[in-house]
């Protein structure tokens, strides 16, 4: 059985159905927000309003793109919405150089695994919320470009854009990161 | 991935995916299907109260059709029962009645913008 077939049911009334869609896309719906938010408890606060919010307005959901993009559409604006109310946005002015990115994963893969996650951690919390977002959608969810375009409501040309200064900028602080440690261990 | 051509994608994935995720807390489901339960109850009292108002409300309105159609057979009998007890005081009563009768009607109707309020505040939650 498909979403449609929950979804219609949780129209009909049938709370119970709503389990079924929850369960599918949470860890989903978790990934994302926290691509966003970098932080674990304003995270599940985030997912929790999405799925609500989802709950209450199902009738709405029209079905013109699949249940998983409008969902995930709700879980960005959400956590936009939460990140500009904190105010914990962060942006980088930092101008982009080229850096050879194959340096800088040779230089990842000399770490330990903890130290691994640590550097990519934080060069991620230093990204700006967007960029971090479209990385965690494109390369990590898989998402196509136009399912992207539904979810974040930026066109595909402006998003391919947006990817590829994600990923200097990635490969920029990721390589200032490492240059600091290198420097506290000389 | 469509149309897109950057080169080392399974690499750059790889390092990415080092980062921390953040994973739901075990009985995550169940929280949100207590607060989606919680909801749908509310919503339903609500259904409940507006159908209720809207009751006395059309009850209110058909008492109210005594003074728009003047059906004076029953001002009448309410007279006649009144002047049996209190002679003389059944104007005032009537006053009263009809007092009790807006009463009824504007207290429903601040009801029903209540609970309608209510109920439009909930689904935009």
């Amino acid at each position: 059985m498909n979403d449609q077939h929950y979804i219609q049911k949780v129209i009909e009334g049938d709370t119970e159905s709503f389990r079924y869609l929850v369960d599918k896309y949470k860890d989903k719906a978790f990934s994302v927000a926290f691509s966003v938010l970098r932080n674990s408890t304003f995270t599940e606060d985030v997912v929790q309003d999405s799925f609500i919010k989802a709950f209450t307005k199902i009738n709405t959901f029209r079905g013109d793109a699949a249940f998983s993009t409008w969902l995930m559409r709700i879980v960005v604006n959400e956590s936009i919405k939460v990140l500009r109310r904190k105010k914990i946005e962060i942006e980088s002015h930092n101008e982009l150089v080229y850096v050879d990115e194959m340096n800088v994963n040779n230089s990842v893969d000399l770490l330990k695994d903890e130290e691994q996650r640590v550097f990519i951690d934080s060069t991620l919390a230093q990204m700006p919320y967007r960029e971090a977002l479209v990385l965690q959608l494109y390369y990590l969810d898989e998402l196509s470009l136009k399912e992207m375009e539904d979810i974040v409501e930026i066109k595909s040309d402006h998003l391919k854009v947006i990817l590829h200064r994600a990923r200097k900028r990635f490969y920029n602080i990721l390589k200032e990161e490492l240059q600091h440690e290198l420097k506290s261990i000389i | 991935m469509e149309d897109m051509n950057i080169e080392n994608s399974k690499e750059f994935k790889e390092i990415l995916d080092i980062a921390t995720k953040s994973t739901p807390s075990l009985d995550f489901t169940n929280i949100i299907m207590g607060k989606v339960k919680l909801i749908d109850l509310k919503n339903a009292i609500y259904k409940k109260y507006i159908k209720r108002s809207w009751f006395f409300i059309v009850v209110a309105a058909i008492l109210s059709l005594k003074v728009v159609l003047q059906l004076s057979y029953v001002e009448l009998a309410f007279a006649d029962i009144v002047n049996q007890y209190l002679p003389g005081a059944s104007q005032i009563f009537t006053f009263i009645l009809l007092s009790l009768i807006v009463g009824l009607f504007l207290y429903q109707f601040n009801n029903l913008v209540n609970y309608r309020f209510a109920e439009k505040l909930e689904s935009s939650n």
